[in-house]
């Protein structure tokens, strides 16, 4: 549930649903929004920062993000981080890209009106109400032609994971995929859920190349499938020897470099061999299983990209 | 269907690339994106002639033009930002009638839209106070500027990340030269 008016913020200072707001915030927001709830980014009790309201004027339900600005700042008017990222944001216009909507600021804060959506990935994945049996397709194809889109502009999402995937979906129409979650390039230091995470950032590696979202994606794919994560480990060096037991260890040979990014590599010797995903994925046809290895390729070089990822077979019709 | 061109692709991939080097050569889809957003970056189109037929004030818009260049060379910003500041004060132009009675209007626009151009594109910016070069008619005080600055970004709908002629001197120079590596030597 929500709540509709200033007054009534008090009775709920300990529901981790009602958001904390600043007395000038509280204010700003009720005055053009009512039901205000945050947004519960899975299915645990955890919520992000990102308002989920009814615009009054409109009755349009949205979702808010606040960027306060930081108190020592105020004096220079709007930060370019925050310039930079509202600014970015309001240039990218894709059906699968969340849209921003409007960009309000005051003295403090500055409010992203983002358009609304339904639910993510994991929350998706987890519904029995919601088949998603035919739709693996065409979620992997809408995810990747709006990563595409993001990386035509030379734009790296960094934390794509089953919270920054998100659906929209109506009764009569298949869902629509939205990423969500995407940062100013410059700023990027990934903050993705580990199990999510590119091999070449979990060795350490500080280069943000479009490559790394493309394994996220894979692993999203692969989530897809087996309605289960791929990699379940929460510390970075347990994700990477998830990765390595999967697909096997990187040499100088499949990885031109690795040696030089990751010193301990040359320690498996012989190398662990990769296992067969068509025995981890039964389900999955051939040309899906061809996609899925060219998406999870250690070696962030040959690693294929977004526009080759959806021209490929398994996509195409 | 997407059309594709793989080889072009592989330039944004380059893995070994540093942080901070060269920026990844445009892709023939990146040139499609760019010239499709340029239009959202540009003044009314009947701007020029209401410049021309007095409607607007061409001589101040001359002035704060000239004073930006100065101001942008006496602290040392890029000729991408000098060109972002102009192109922030004759998108507000266009959109907004400002009262051409008031005179430091036009001059307070200059200051807030310099301002707006060094955070986009400069690593270090001046405080606003600094930026009136000792220049009686472009002196206002902070809190002016700063709402300057909102009322610009509000006008011009958040949309300060300007395509502009910079964007695509790379992509041209390198057609016609078939350098294989473009540098950054090519904008100066």
């Amino acid at each position: 549930m929500g709540i509709n008016k200033l007054e009534d913020l008090k009775w709920h200072e300990h529901d981790i649903a009602i958001p904390k707001l600043s007395t000038n915030q509280a204010e700003f927001l009720f005055r053009f929004y009512r039901d205000l709830e945050r947004v519960r980014i899975d299915t645990l009790s955890c919520f992000g920062n990102v308002i989920s309201c009814i615009q009054r004027f409109s009755n349009e339900r949205v979702a808010v993000k606040i960027l306060p600005i930081p108190q020592d700042q105020i004096i220079n008017g709007i930060p370019s981080s925050i310039l930079n990222h509202a600014s970015i944001l309001k240039d990218l216009d894709h059906p699968n890209i969340v849209r921003l909507l409007q960009v309000v600021a005051t003295e403090e804060d500055v409010y992203l009106v983002f358009e609304n959506v339904n639910l993510n990935l994991e929350r998706y994945i987890t519904n029995p109400m919601l088949s998603i049996d035919t739709l693996e397709r065409s979620v992997l194809r809408q995810a990747l032609s709006g990563l595409a889109y993001l990386h035509s502009h030379n734009i790296v999402h960094a934390d794509i994971d089953p919270f920054s995937i998100l659906f929209k979906y109506t009764l009569e129409e298949p869902p629509v995929v939205k990423l969500c979650g995407i940062r100013a390039p410059k700023t990027s230091t990934s903050q993705g859920h580990p199990s999510y995470k590119a091999p070449e950032l979990l060795m350490g590696s500080t280069n943000y190349s479009t490559a790394i979202d493309i394994w996220s994606m894979g692993c999203m794919f692969a989530h897809i499938i087996k309605r289960r994560p791929l990699f379940n480990a929460i510390e970075e060096h347990r994700v990477l020897a998830e990765i390595f037991c999967l697909l096997g260890t990187p040499t100088e040979e499949t990885w031109p470099g690795v040696s030089s990014i990751c010193k301990f590599i040359q320690a498996f010797n012989p190398p662990i061999q990769p296992k067969d995903l068509a025995e981890e994925f039964p389900t999955l046809e051939p040309v899906g299983l061809d996609l899925l290895s060219k998406m999870l390729c250690l070696c962030p070089n040959s690693r294929i990209s977004a526009y080759e990822a959806l021209d490929h077979p398994y996509l195409r019709h | 269907q997407v059309e594709y061109d793989p080889p072009n692709l592989h330039e944004t991939q380059q893995f070994d690339e540093s942080i901070g080097s060269v920026p990844p050569l445009l892709s023939d889809e990146s040139l499609e994106a760019l010239v499709e957003k340029e239009c959202l970056h540009m003044p009314a189109s009947d701007y020029v002639s209401r410049l021309k037929i007095g409607d607007l004030d061409l001589e101040g818009r001359m002035e704060a033009i000239e004073w930006i260049q100065k101001v942008g060379m006496h602290f040392g910003f890029g000729p991408l930002c000098v060109y972002l500041a102009v192109n922030f004060m004759d998108r507000f132009l266009a959109a907004v009638d400002m009262l051409k009675d008031k005179i430091w209007s036009i001059q307070l626009l200059a200051v807030a839209s310099l301002y707006l151009a060094a955070k986009i594109d400069e690593t270090v910016v001046p405080r606003s106070l600094d930026m009136k070069m000792n220049e009686e008619k472009y002196l206002f005080d902070n809190k002016t500027i700063l709402k300057m600055e909102l009322m610009i970004l509000t006008t011009l709908n958040w949309r300060m990340q300007s395509i502009t002629p910079f964007s695509f001197i790379d992509y041209f120079l390198n057609k016609l030269s078939n350098d294989p590596v473009p540098t950054e030597d090519s904008f100066s």
